[in-house]
C-alpha cells in the first residue's frame, strides 16, 4: 500500500438557505429526476410514504438531503 | 475522511447550532470524495442526520459540554468509477423501511439484502475504502482514524441496539 505525501483536508461548511434550496434541487434532479420542489410536493402528498427507500435508486439519497430544506 | 483526500462537510443551515430540528451533513454535497490509488475514480459518499441536543448530566459530565450530538441516521457507501454501488453502511430507523436496523448492504453478494450490523462508525468506513485500494493521504491514518473512533465509542450511547437506550452519539 503506498501512501500520499499530501496535505489533504477537509473544512466544515454551513450552508444557507438558498445555497441548501439549490444543493437539494441538485441532488433530487440527480437521484431521481425530478425537481426538488416537484419532490417535495410528491413527498406531502404521501407519494413516498409505503415505498421501502433501499429498494427505490436515489431515493435514500434524497431523504439523507431532506434536512437541507425541511 | 482527510485521511482519503481534501473535501468539504456540508451542514444545513443553521447545522452548527439550531437545536430545533434534524439537521444534516454531507461529503462534499452529496457527491462524495473521488478516492486515489488502486481505487482511483471511485467515490466514498458518507452523509448523517443528526441533532443537537442538552448533555444528560446523569450520563455524561457536562463540564466536557453542555450539549451533545446525537445521530439519528448515517449513510457510507462506496461506489465504483462506473457509479456502480458495491458496498454501503446504512442506518436509516424512520420511514417505511423494515430495516430499522444498522445493516451492510453488499450490492455484488446480494443486491437486495440488509446485513445486520452492529452501529457503523464514520471511522469504520474510511478503513473500508482504505481495504478497497483508496491510497492514504495520511501516514498516521491508523492512528488517526483509531483517536477519533475511540473518542466516538466512549461517548456513545449504544453501539449494538439502537433502540435500547435514549438517542445516541
Amino acid at each position: 500500500m503506498s501512501i500520499a505525501e499530501s496535505s489533504a483536508s477537509v473544512e466544515v461548511s454551513e450552508l444557507t438557505p438558498e445555497e441548501a434550496t439549490a444543493v437539494f434541487d441538485r441532488i433530487v434532479r440527480s437521484a431521481l429526476n425530478l425537481s426538488g420542489e416537484q419532490f417535495l410536493a410528491d413527498f406531502d402528498a404521501g407519494k413516498f410514504d409505503d415505498v421501502e427507500p433501499d429498494a427505490h435508486p436515489g431515493l435514500l439519497d434524497v431523504l439523507m438531503a431532506l434536512p437541507l430544506v425541511r | 475522511m482527510a485521511c482519503l483526500g481534501t473535501g468539504k462537510v456540508v451542514v444545513s443551515p443553521r447545522g452548527r447550532a439550531d437545536t430545533s430540528k434534524t439537521h444534516s451533513w454531507s461529503l462534499n454535497a452529496g457527491k462524495g470524495m473521488v478516492l486515489r490509488g488502486q481505487a482511483a475514480g471511485s467515490r466514498f459518499l458518507a452523509s448523517m442526520h443528526y441533532r443537537i441536543i442538552p448533555t444528560d448530566p446523569e450520563k455524561y459530565d457536562v463540564e466536557q459540554g453542555r450539549w451533545r450530538v446525537t445521530t439519528s441516521a448515517y449513510l457510507y457507501e462506496f461506489r465504483a468509477p462506473d457509479n456502480a454501488k458495491l458496498w454501503a453502511m446504512h442506518w436509516h430507523p424512520a420511514g417505511k423501511s423494515h430495516a430499522t436496523f444498522p445493516h451492510l448492504h453488499l450490492y455484488t453478494v446480494r443486491p437486495d439484502g440488509h446485513f445486520v450490523t452492529p452501529r457503523q462508525t464514520l471511522e469504520s468506513a474510511v478503513q473500508w475504502c482504505i481495504e478497497m485500494g483508496a491510497e492514504p493521504q495520511n501516514s498516521q491514518w491508523r492512528t488517526v482514524l483509531a483517536e477519533s473512533e475511540g473518542i466516538h465509542q466512549l461517548y456513545r450511547s449504544w453501539s449494538e441496539d439502537p433502540s435500547a437506550p435514549t438517542g445516541g452519539r
